[in-house]
């Protein structure tokens, strides 16, 4: 009889608990989309979505030495690919969900460029862009100053942040003058604060989602979520991605 | 090795001056009890650094009166810069030797110094010639540790320095970058480096602390 109590108190314990979030790595382009996300995440696959926002570079470093993501959403494709390889996520769950555009944005009361060109000009005596060497957007970044011929010009106003995040809040609270940034990040490209990169001048900034971890419902349950977030065209272009139904 | 270099040059510079103040400050707060004062030159000891960052961004940041007086002053902004990190790391190391000095500057026998002013050494001649002498150890322990901490930092400088090489690149920052970007021999060269100089610095400033054998 107590047995057979304690069966039911454990059962009824069991079935009041919610199911254990997901642990969600995206890269910090992702922050606003996501967020916003989140609701339709949880409705997808019935458990709440916690955010982990970081450079793509670091959060796949973190997978590959074993930190507990269920999905991870990068700024590139070979990150996720790398995942894949390491045997930790699922190579079929993998999506290319959307694409990335480069803005330069200027702090506020500061006219914002016509071209890459124009940032040679003086009154962009500092220009913030993410980690040149593991962050996505930063190695786009560098790429489109190249490309424009003008990465000699201001080579020594460069400042990094460790993320596209981060290089917008150097940007934001005025102590870098220009950012190169995600657009994502900043939704409402207002006049003379922004200028849109032309996407022909760095390479493609491809957003791709995996599932990983080895504990089956979990898994199945991330699988859900990449489904979700591949399916999310609409939203994602709301936040200033590009999405391959539209390409 | 560029990154290590600027490191040293970092926390040489932060520990000069963290010296000069905190010996004076010291000597200030062996003699009156004035709590305030002490809590918040201590505080920094047990400030996250991103609050430190976030200070040095926003209040003191290009934007901001203060960073617009500095910039005027000095010419260039505290953020993205050099002596932005000695700044940083003045603020941060100066709890450790402060309180080393002060717990060696009150350990020093009273009389001693009561005989040489009754001799007729002056306050300052006194303080010169009896005290800092007799309190030497302590304080050169508290320095040992100051550049140690300097040495180290992470977050302040991750968060404000704008990653420029020979700049504020530094060790710590060099790691972080190396470590993510897979170049596995340059970060262990670095943690291997900064490891081996933090336990000799620790261990000077054990062997520092220590009372010498009368």
């Amino acid at each position: 009889m107590r047995a057979l109590l304690m069966v039911v108190v454990l059962v009824g314990c069991r079935s009041a608990k919610p199911l254990e979030p997901l642990r969600v790595a995206a890269a910090s382009d992702l922050t606003v989309a996501f967020t916003a996300l989140g609701p339709a995440f949880t409705r997808a696959t019935g458990r709440e979505a916690q955010f982990t926002f970081g450079s793509t570079g670091l959060l796949a470093k973190q997978l590959a030495e074993g930190a507990p993501f269920d999905v991870f959403a990068a700024a590139d494709v070979a990150s996720v690919d790398e995942a894949i390889a390491t045997g930790r996520c699922s190579a079929q769950s993998r999506r290319v969900f959307a694409r990335g555009r480069l803005v330069v944005w200027a702090a506020p009361g500061i006219r914002a460029p016509g071209s890459l060109e124009e940032l040679a000009d003086e009154r962009y005596k500092h220009i913030a862009l993410a980690n040149t060497e593991h962050a996505p957007y930063g190695r786009a970044a560098l790429a489109a100053l190249e490309a424009a011929g003008v990465l000699g010009n201001i080579k020594n106003r460069l400042v990094s942040g460790d993320t596209v995040s981060h290089a917008l809040s150097l940007v934001r609270s005025g102590n870098a003058e220009a950012g190169l940034v995600a657009r994502s990040l900043v939704t409402e490209l207002s006049d003379g604060q922004a200028y849109l990169v032309d996407a022909s001048m760095h390479p493609p900034l491809d957003q791709a989602a995996v599932a990983c971890g080895t504990d089956e419902r979990r898994l199945e349950a991330a699988k859900q979520l990449v489904e979700k977030l591949a399916s999310s065209g609409e939203l994602l272009a709301k936040y200033g991605f590009e999405v391959p139904a539209a390409r | 090795m560029e990154p290590l270099w600027l490191s040293l040059e970092i926390a040489s510079l932060a520990t000069a001056l963290t010296t000069v103040v905190a010996i004076a400050l010291a000597a200030l707060l062996a003699r009156r009890r004035l709590v305030l004062v002490d809590a918040l030159l201590t505080t920094p000891l047990v400030l996250p650094p991103t609050v430190l960052g976030y200070f040095l961004l926003v209040v003191l940041g290009k934007q901001s009166a203060v960073g617009q007086l500095w910039q005027s002053v000095f010419g260039a902004p505290l953020v993205f810069s050099k002596s932005g990190l000695v700044i940083a790391s003045v603020v941060t190391s100066l709890p450790l030797v402060l309180q080393s000095a002060r717990a060696a500057i009150e350990s020093v026998d009273v009389t001693l110094i009561q005989a040489a002013r009754t001799l007729g050494a002056g306050p300052v001649k006194a303080f010169a010639r009896v005290t800092l002498p007799l309190a030497s150890r302590g304080i050169a322990a508290g320095i040992v540790l100051g550049f140690a901490r300097a040495l180290g930092d992470f977050g302040v400088t991750l968060m404000v320095g704008g990653n420029l090489e020979g700049e504020t690149r530094t060790a710590s920052l060099a790691i972080y970058d190396a470590f993510i970007a897979n170049r596995t021999t340059d970060a262990l060269t670095l943690v291997l480096t900064m490891a081996g100089a933090s336990v000799l610095l620790v261990s000077l400033a054990t062997l520092l602390g220590r009372r010498p054998h009368v």
